[in-house]
């Protein structure tokens, strides 16, 4: 087809990164422009609905705030899959790890909090998230390490196994579901437990700093250790990082352990900082919003601070279009996945170019 | 309660609903054979199974009937095989990656879709697919009721399996399936065009799995949840691992998972002491020990998920 019209498809040289810059956002802006039409065909107002969603996202300075706050957990898992994907190990179990981390720091409170003081138990709390999240990830980790299971697929049935078990805890009054209540969720966790928050008007609290902590703490773990090195070096060329006599085995079940811990701060810090309570409604899928965040920031740690707070503002945004414009607002799913698939599709599309077909006589 | 457990008509509904369960996991499965046999490995599965249910939905709810819906939803996973196909075969993008974005874009479009009708009230049921009776065999005792009492689709679904084995092995364009999966750049100066070889086998791969996911909303439920393919799209792919790429020990592994579901369906109904859920989970902690235990990859493709360069 190509060929009638005089051109053929070449190899490209490397794009000035201002110029690469600019062709993500075109993508992005194609994204909504795609699911602007979908709107339009369920009925509603495109133009209406995104000019809700941006104002109920950076409107003013609470709802920035609520932003940022919706962009904690995102960013935790972002981090997550960042470090995992550097390595080309395909995990996407930061849902499940994420429910875990919930589970095992909503354990550590039911067990330490007659015993301790405020700061010992959030500490104890935030240990649990993490562990609760890291030991999930090392048991995909090990299964890779010693069975050859592949990751990805251990971690889709851990995440189906994980949210049916908390389902299971938290159906029967015998376990975990509250006293007074008869939906599925425990009992609101007393208030000497619940994260400090930073200001005194909203409710962004510390997770939000531990968030960007870490992604400061894991740029220069990528950069400047010999982890990092050994990261970087299993996701170029694994063929040539097992001779050069790095274990590989150790190396996976570390960043699993890791990735998974992250994820699962982010489970500690839904409950404990924003529900006050466990239920399954502590993440929407921010597990999966944090993959495709990763991969829109191309995973860099540091843009994922930036791409996680414009996804944190999507979803913000998208709580108040049901009552203002009667679109529902699992609009956002589709959203993200389509800005995740025109994203990736435009760096594809820069690693060529057309030509005209060089007539050679 | 366990004696009434154990009655012969209660286990001859669980044996036919073991085959019942079957079929959208091996019409899956086979799709994904054929891919992954080409050298793609299509970890959309899962996504092209959930754009199957709902299309079959859309298609019914604006008036269209059973059998025209799942020729649409067919259709449909042609279009989703294809994009995934040109996405990685001529844009060489990451197969994993690709696979997850199809799985995300249509969970999205499935809770949003499902949402956007219910807030306006409206719901549709689809016309279910009537059981067939085969004559003759329907009337041996035992088996006639587990094997040859079920819809249409569900010998269709056993039937691909012999189909695609012969096609696989012993035809040309089977040969050529399989060795662009083994070996691409010999293929190529045979004259055979990999590329196409790899988009004709994922195209197939988006039908048969599009063609499962119909095959809930046309014989086991009439109505539409987002996200009701619950995981199977994900065991289709274990399926194809743990039998080791055979189409025979893929039937196994099938049988096996879809036993395990149609145990907790029979056992919800009756008043035995294990929870739902640790039923409900049963065939994924199965499928991580199967996959634990099959350590043997000896018959997977030798360029599995590998791009292929013409240069």
């Amino acid at each position: 087809m190509l060929k009638a019209l005089g051109l053929e498809v070449v190899k490209a040289r490397q794009l000035h990164p201002v110029i690469q810059i600019l062709l993500v956002l075109i993508a992005i802006i194609l994204a909504f422009a795609l699911s602007g039409w979908f709107i339009n065909l369920t009925g509603g107002n495109p133009v209406e609905a995104f000019t809700v969603m941006f104002k109920g996202a950076f409107g003013d300075r609470r709802k920035i705030l609520e932003t940022l706050l919706r962009s904690s957990p995102l960013i935790l898992t972002a981090l997550a899959t960042v470090i995992t994907f550097r390595a080309q190990i395909w995990s996407i179990g930061q849902e499940g790890q994420l429910f875990s981390g919930a589970m095992l720091a909503y354990l550590a409170y039911r067990i330490f909090e007659p015993a301790l003081d405020r700061p010992v138990l959030l500490a104890v709390i935030v240990i649990g998230g993490f562990l609760g999240g890291a030991l999930l990830g090392l048991l995909s980790g090990w299964m890779k390490a010693k069975f050859n299971v592949d990751i990805i697929i251990s971690t889709v049935l851990l995440n189906y196994i994980i949210s049916t078990m908390l389902l299971f805890l938290l159906y029967d009054h015998k376990y975990w579901m509250g006293k007074t209540t008869y939906y599925p969720r425990t009992d609101a966790v007393i208030e000497s437990s619940w994260f400090p928050i930073l200001t005194h008007d909203t409710r962004l609290h510390m997770g939000f700093l531990i968030a960007i902590g870490l992604a400061l703490v894991i740029y220069w773990l990528l950069k400047r250790t010999p982890y990092g090195y050994d990261i970087r070096a299993l996701g170029a060329n694994p063929v040539a990082t097992k001779f050069k006599g790095i274990g590989i085995s150790q190396l996976i079940m570390v960043t699993m352990f890791l990735s998974g811990g992250l994820a699962g701060l982010a489970g500690a810090g839904e409950v404990f900082g924003v529900h006050h309570n466990l239920s399954m409604e502590i993440s929407p899928g921010y597990g999966y919003t944090g993959i495709i965040i990763a991969m829109v920031a191309e995973l860099n740690p540091i843009i994922v601070l930036l791409v996680g707070v414009l996804f944190g503002g999507l979803i913000n945004g998208s709580t108040v279009l049901i009552a203002a414009t009667g679109i529902h607002s699992s609009i956002t799913f589709v959203i993200q996945a389509l800005i995740l698939i025109s994203v990736l599709v435009s760096r594809s599309l820069m690693k060529y170019r057309l030509r005209r077909v060089a007539h050679v006589d | 309660m366990w004696i009434e457990f154990f009655q012969a008509a209660v286990i001859i509904n669980i044996l036919a609903a073991t085959i019942r369960i079957s079929t959208p996991l091996l019409l899956s499965a086979m799709g994904e054979l054929v891919a992954e046999r080409s050298g793609v490995m299509n970890l959309g599965v899962e996504g092209m199974m959930i754009f199957g249910t709902f299309t079959v939905w859309l298609v019914v709810f604006n008036g269209g009937g059973t059998l025209l819906a799942i020729a649409i939803a067919a259709v449909v996973g042609a279009i989703l095989g294809w994009l995934i196909g040109w996405l990685v075969i001529y844009l060489k993008m990451d197969q994993t990656v690709t696979g997850l974005s199809i799985n995300l874009l249509a969970s999205g479009f499935s809770i949003y879709m499902y949402r956007a009708f219910n807030i306006a009230g409206e719901t549709v049921s689809v016309e279910l697919l009537p059981n067939i009776s085969i004559p003759l065999l329907s009337k041996i005792p035992f088996l006639g009721q587990i094997f040859f009492m079920q819809s249409a689709y569900t010998y269709l679904a056993f039937l691909s399996v012999p189909v695609i084995a012969w096609v696989l092995r012993r035809t040309k364009i089977g040969l050529a399936i399989r060795s662009s999966g083994e070996n691409p750049a010999a293929v190529d100066t045979r004259g055979i065009n990999v590329y196409r070889i790899r988009m004709l086998s994922t195209t197939f791969g988006g039908i048969m799995a599009a063609l499962g996911g119909a095959f809930l909303m046309t014989v086991v439920s009439s109505r539409f949840l987002p996200d009701m393919t619950a995981g199977r799209g994900w065991l289709a792919i274990i399926v194809v691992i743990a039998g080791n790429w055979r189409p025979a020990r893929m039937i196994v592994a099938t049988l096996i998972f879809a036993f395990l579901g149609a145990l907790q369906l029979t056992l919800t109904t009756f008043n035995i002491a294990i929870p739902y859920e640790f039923l409900l989970v049963l065939p994924y902690v199965l499928a991580l020990l199967a996959l634990m235990l099959s350590r043997t990859r000896s018959a997977a493709p030798a360029k599995l998920a590998v791009p292929y360069s013409r240069e």
